[in-house]
């Protein structure tokens, strides 16, 4: 990763490395968590209760907008920064 | 003992209702709709594509459109059977099926590849249809015979090459018969197409609307809960038949209020175990659809048992256990047995062996793994389906899990060692187990622990992105931990379960 991570961003990022490993972090602001194959629908429910445990944060699962910016790492801090 | 022949009514069936309706809507996608004249007409294009292929089985690249059952019929209306394949797979799982088909054509629904027009796929010769154009009816075609496959289905299995269950006209009409007694289709009913064509789940929505004339309508993203909910409120979806997975995520929704659901008077789940407070969500939420929790293996002819869930079953819910999956019913035999192969008492749990016309014709070019499950019990077909359950005094079937390694994964069927032998094949593995953990009651992921070689340095995320190009994305396990050494048994087997708790415990 070219630039180091922030608070809010390393708790996000764990969510991943968890499943992933640490070599993730290598690349997770490149990838795309829907289309690269890396969650499926499933996870993103595992990934919307995570974000409202760990931040207190709501999504709604249920919005196309939201699942788009739950498929970028950069997006998805953004959008729990922003609640 | 004299064989019973049923005269098999595919045909008669959908002409006598094309007929009756010929401009009557039935098929639904994202794209448009066909009525019965147009898919009928639109059937007969790919019918006359196939005709003249040596292959008796064609293999057909499914999409989630109106092409596929339009395909499916045209196979049928040449007097072939069809395997629905899925585009969605490594390319070397699914040339492994093609061979297994012996097949000299593939036909393709894939907009893409319809698009392109490619004279070969995958080294044989493709064919697509644009569609007859005629205003008539096409002319009925010959009844199959009872005995002749109409269709093979793939599922994982534990050579690394997946099994092709084959299965006749008989089993199918045998299960479409045994609907009827316990669906009550009426003449507003649509159903809502939830699975892809590959999964048996959508041969019996497809079927359904051969036998029945009822409306099929596919949607086009089930992931998407949304589009999925806006599709049930345009086509006044009424009954969907999916797996738990879907209904779980429908589930997460304000169920109560949604008024996009207002067309739908039941769901049928099936494939795997629906969670008991998901279940419970629908029965509280939303009383007026009807819970219908099934059960049945695609070597029995999809599905062989229906129970509808009511508030008699909330006790059981509330303590997170599974209800009843139903009963057998003359037209599926059950019987649960013991490890000797003997006839178990209710409250025992045993084997399931489903008996009978239900019994599949065993699997495409694999004799050996054939005449393991498929067997003769008390002198009728039997299936070993490799599920264990029990009866209550009732005679309610209750299921309680798999034996061996096969698994259930969001409804898909997943044998671990077929995960095994994929990863087996990366560099610097040296031993390796797959294994299922449950976070919660029916919420299973795969997991994978591997031993590496000698120094070998792995890298998780690698792992994980080769096995995605290699393993359909359901297979490709959620987590991978790496072992200094794999936990091993007496008669040094590594131990699955030993390492399915350690691997808990170092994730911890």
């Amino acid at each position: 990763m070219s630039k180091a991570l922030n608070e809010i961003e390393k708790k996000v990022a764990e969510f991943f490395v968890k499943r992933e490993g640490q070599d993730v972090l290598k690349v997770i602001r490149n990838l795309n968590f829907r289309s690269d194959g890396i969650l499926d629908s499933l996870d993103f429910v595992s990934l919307g209760v995570y974000v409202e445990r760990n931040f207190g944060v709501k999504l709604d699962l249920t919005s196309m907008e939201t699942i788009r910016l739950m498929s970028t790492f950069d997006s998805l801090v953004k959008l729990v920064q922003s609640k | 003992m004299k064989k019973s022949v049923e005269k098999i009514e595919l045909f008669s069936r959908i002409w006598t209702e094309a007929k009756k309706n010929p401009d009557r809507t039935i098929l639904m996608d994202r794209e448009g709709s066909l009525t019965w004249r147009e898919f009928l007409t639109k059937a007969e294009g790919y019918a006359e594509q196939v005709k003249s292929a040596r292959s008796k089985i064609i293999p057909i690249l499914t999409s989630q459109t109106v092409e596929t059952p339009s395909a499916i019929l045209g196979c049928l209306m040449a007097g072939k059977g069809f395997a629905p394949l899925s585009l969605q797979q490594p390319e070397e799982r699914l040339q492994n099926c093609l061979k297994r088909l012996e097949a000299d054509v593939v036909v393709s629904c894939d907009s893409e590849q319809r698009a392109s027009k490619s004279i070969t796929l995958f080294g044989l010769k493709a064919l697509y249809s644009d569609g007859g154009s005629s205003r008539e009816l096409p002319s009925q075609p010959k009844e199959f015979d009872e005995s002749d496959i109409l269709y093979v289905l793939f599922t994982s299995g534990s050579t690394g090459v997946p099994k092709g269950v084959r299965v006749d006209a008989g089993n199918l009409q045998n299960t479409l018969f045994w609907s009827q007694d316990v669906l009550d289709w009426n003449s507003r009913d649509v159903m809502g197409g939830a699975t892809k064509f590959f999964f048996d789940i959508s041969i019996f929505d497809l079927f359904s609307l051969y036998y029945y004339g009822i409306p099929f309508a596919i949607f086009s993203d089930t992931s998407n809960v949304s589009v999925t909910l806006d599709e049930i409120q345009k086509w006044k979806v009424t009954s969907i038949f999916s797996v738990p997975v879907f209904f779980s995520q429908l589930s997460q929704i304000e169920l109560s209020s949604e008024k996009r659901l207002n067309s739908l008077r039941r769901i049928i789940s099936g494939g795997d175990f629906f969670p008991p407070s998901h279940m419970l969500r629908w029965l509280d939420k939303r009383s007026q659809v009807e819970v219908l929790n099934v059960w049945g293996p695609t070597e029995s002819s999809v599905v062989n048992t229906m129970h509808s869930v009511t508030k008699s079953d909330r006790k059981l819910l509330e303590k997170g256990k599974c209800p009843s999956v139903g009963k057998a019913h003359p037209r599926m035999e059950i019987t649960i047995v013991n490890e000797k192969m003997e006839v178990i008492e209710p409250g025992e749990v045993g084997e399931i062996l489903m008996i009978g016309r239900c019994v599949t014709r065993g699997y495409l070019g694999d004799a050996e793994t054939t005449k393991k499950a498929y067997i003769s019990f008390q002198g009728k077909p039997a299936f070993r389906t490799g599920d264990l359950g029990h009866f209550d005094v009732n005679g309610e079937l209750y299921i309680v899990g798999r034996m061996g390694s096969m698994v259930k994964i969001s409804g898909y069927r997943v044998d671990l060692g077929e995960i095994e032998n994929i990863v087996s094949r990366l560099e610097g593995v040296h031993f390796c187990a797959a294994f299922v953990q449950e976070e919660e009651f029916g919420v299973k992921e795969i997991w994978l622990g591997i031993e590496p070689k000698n120094q070998t340095e792995l890298s998780i995320f690698d792992v994980k992105q080769n096995l995605r190009k290699m393993l359909p994305t359901y297979m490709v396990p959620k987590r991978v931990i790496l072992f200094k050494e794999l936990p091993k048994n007496q008669n040094n087997k590594i131990d699955r379960k030993a390492a399915a708790i350690q691997a808990r415990e170092m994730e911890a």
